[in-house]
């Protein structure tokens, strides 16, 4: 991987029965924090899974570091993404720290065991996301906000390059919203990337370097976030007259 | 962080306890049976089967009978296994997509239409091997042309199978003389009394790919038991993935059920009672399925042999009677549901 792996959309296209996605076309460089943001049904949380190779796309291309995303190796996918998604899956029976190592999966050798630096590693990631009393417990047992927590640990365990974060601090409460935007901060000043979807357009505003506004599957706007979120655009995007000067703030 | 209770470890301790389980089965389940066998007399003269009553029903009647139990008991709990992985389903069977119909049919129609003799042997194993197979096939052609291979698809369609299938079945066994319907509803019951060590042979030859095969799977079936984004996510085709193991998983529910009928409760029973033992961790589940469903298989025919002596009982009668009650055990056991 060169050091300036970036991933890049380009004129991304994608239907069920109806277009979800049109054109849209994205770059996140090392170090920078892309926010997804628009009304339910947008078009945020498939972007993100073509992002992430997840789903592929009926047109255009998804490269990350010059190559088409579905073409890694599951170990070149795991240093080059994590992925948090949408809705915690339900995991009976597995523990925390059972949940965290399937991040690592790939990097095992084929018919090779977790070893102490794997523990170690499942042991730094639930820390870093203030989860590392959680380590024992059951994953099915925990609360929402818990589980985001431990699947995110497991997104970061591999230190992947992208971070694809949908819906991040869904269920979370305040102050963990606020010590987890630290650690997104943290991980863009180690030079991770990050592409986040989010309702929090406060957190949008803290910690995105830019940002696009989806509305039925097209890109209504994007760039600077202070440029991007002003109210009469907000209104178009959500679908509503109730943002006023000093929203969103 | 110390090392939590590693999957590895508990694999080693479930290995080891089923390993035994098995091996005790083995050695128990040839020397008892309807009729007493002088156990001295068995190692005296092995192989003069004329002249040694004992080492005749010892290495002709009960030794492939026992292994023809562990190859089948075996397989059908590993496949009970990869289906309850690659389905997100725990009531998930060895049966749940079609195979014991389409088996259960073309066994039937071999029964009604064929004429028994020298080749009996084999037309009922191959019709019933057949017969499982084409309904996988069928079954995953279907989920695949209803958009692709998700549980929930794959589930309809083996369910609906099953019942169409089913329906057919019955119009032949109602079209059925007497002692063809007879034979009918034996074979449904299960049959080790079959066992010759050339079904062997070839059970076994069929069955080592698969078993190998799916013990390789244990971090793929971890992943996919999360549901398709989640092993995706990690690098997993899981369409490939769930192709690959469903299909294997029937190949060894086709071959057991050719051998020895369709026997019941040992694909659900076994994997749960492993899961008891050492966790869902599927790295320990499907070598704990393979020993146990090998052992318990062993221990139900035993039991068959000797419940009610001299009359033997048909080995799906006592696996649906001891799976029955336990698998409630387990339904009601504190902790299973909230887990």
């Amino acid at each position: 991987m060169s050091a300036d792996a970036s991933l890049v959309a380009s004129s991304v296209t994608f239907s069920y029965d109806q277009p979800l996605l049109r054109d849209i076309s994205l770059r996140v460089v090392p170090g920078q924090c892309v926010a997804l943001i628009g009304a339910n049904g947008a078009g945020k949380t498939t972007l993100l899974r073509i992002l992430g190779g997840l789903l592929s796309p009926d047109s255009g291309v998804v490269r990350f570091d010059g190559r088409e995303i579905a073409s890694l190796s599951p170990v070149e996918r795991t240093a080059a993404l994590g992925y948090l998604p949408q809705r915690s899956p339900r995991a009976a029976g597995f523990a925390v720290h059972e949940m965290v190592l399937m991040g690592l999966y790939s990097l095992l050798p084929a018919r090779g065991w977790e070893g102490r630096a794997e523990w170690l590693a499942v042991g730094r990631a639930l820390r870093r996301v203030g989860a590392g009393h959680l380590l024992r417990r059951s994953f099915a047992t925990l609360s929402g906000g818990e589980q985001r927590r431990v699947l995110l640990a497991r997104a970061l365990v591999a230190r992947p390059a992208i971070l694809l974060l949908d819906e991040p601090l869904a269920a979370l409460d305040p102050g963990f919203v606020l010590e987890f935007t630290a650690t997104l901060a943290a991980l863009k000043d180690q030079g991770v990337a990050l592409v986040v979807s989010t309702h929090r357009l406060s957190f949008v505003q803290v910690l995105a370097d830019e940002v696009l506004v989806l509305q039925h599957g097209r890109v209504l706007d994007h760039g600077d976030p202070a440029a991007v979120l002003q109210p009469e655009l907000l209104n178009v995007a959500y679908g509503t007259q109730r943002f006023t000067a000093g929203d969103p703030a | 962080m110390s090392s939590p209770v590693t999957a590895r470890h508990r694999r080693a301790r479930v290995v080891l306890f089923s390993g035994t389980f098995l091996v005790v089965a083995l050695l128990v389940g040839p020397l008892v049976g309807a009729t007493d066998i002088d156990v001295g007399a068995v190692w005296s003269n092995p192989f003069d089967w004329a002249n040694n009553p004992s080492a005749a029903i010892f290495f002709m009647a009960r030794l492939p009978r026992v292994l023809l139990a562990a190859l089948v008991g075996g397989s059908l709990a590993l496949a009970g296994t990869t289906y309850q992985s690659l389905l997100r389903n725990p009531l998930a069977s060895p049966y749940t997509l079609g195979v014991t119909a389409g088996a259960s049919l073309m066994t039937f129609l071999v029964i009604r239409f064929l004429p028994g003799g020298g080749l009996a042997e084999f037309t009922v194993p191959v019709a019933a091997l057949i017969g499982a197979l084409a309904t996988t096939t069928l079954v995953m052609t279907l989920a695949t042309r209803a958009g692709g291979t998700p549980p929930t698809v794959l589930l309809l369609a083996g369910v609906t199978l099953n019942f169409t299938i089913g329906a057919a079945v019955l119009l032949v066994q109602y079209f059925a003389d007497y002692t063809a319907t007879a034979r009918m509803v034996r074979w449904m019951m299960g049959d080790l009394e079959g066992a010759t060590y050339r079904l062997l042979a070839i059970l076994f030859v069929a069955s080592l790919p698969a078993w190998v095969l799916l013990l390789r799977c244990g971090r793929t079936f971890n992943l996919m038991s999360l549901g398709l984004e989640e092993a995706q996510a990690q690098g997993i085709d899981a369409d490939r993935a769930t192709r690959r193991g469903l299909l294997l998983a029937s190949w060894l529910t086709g071959v057991a059920v050719a051998a020895a009928g369709p026997v019941g409760f040992v694909g659900i029973l076994v994997p749960h009672a492993v899961r008891l033992m050492g966790g869902v961790d599927y790295r320990v589940v499907l070598p704990g399925a393979l020993l146990g469903g090998a052992g318990f298989l062993v221990v139900c025919d035993i039991l068959a042999r000797v419940a009610i002596r001299p009359v033997e009982l048909p080995i799906g009668i006592l696996t649906a009677c001891l799976g029955g009650p336990f698998f409630l055990f387990l339904l009601l056991r504190r902790g299973f549901a909230r887990d």
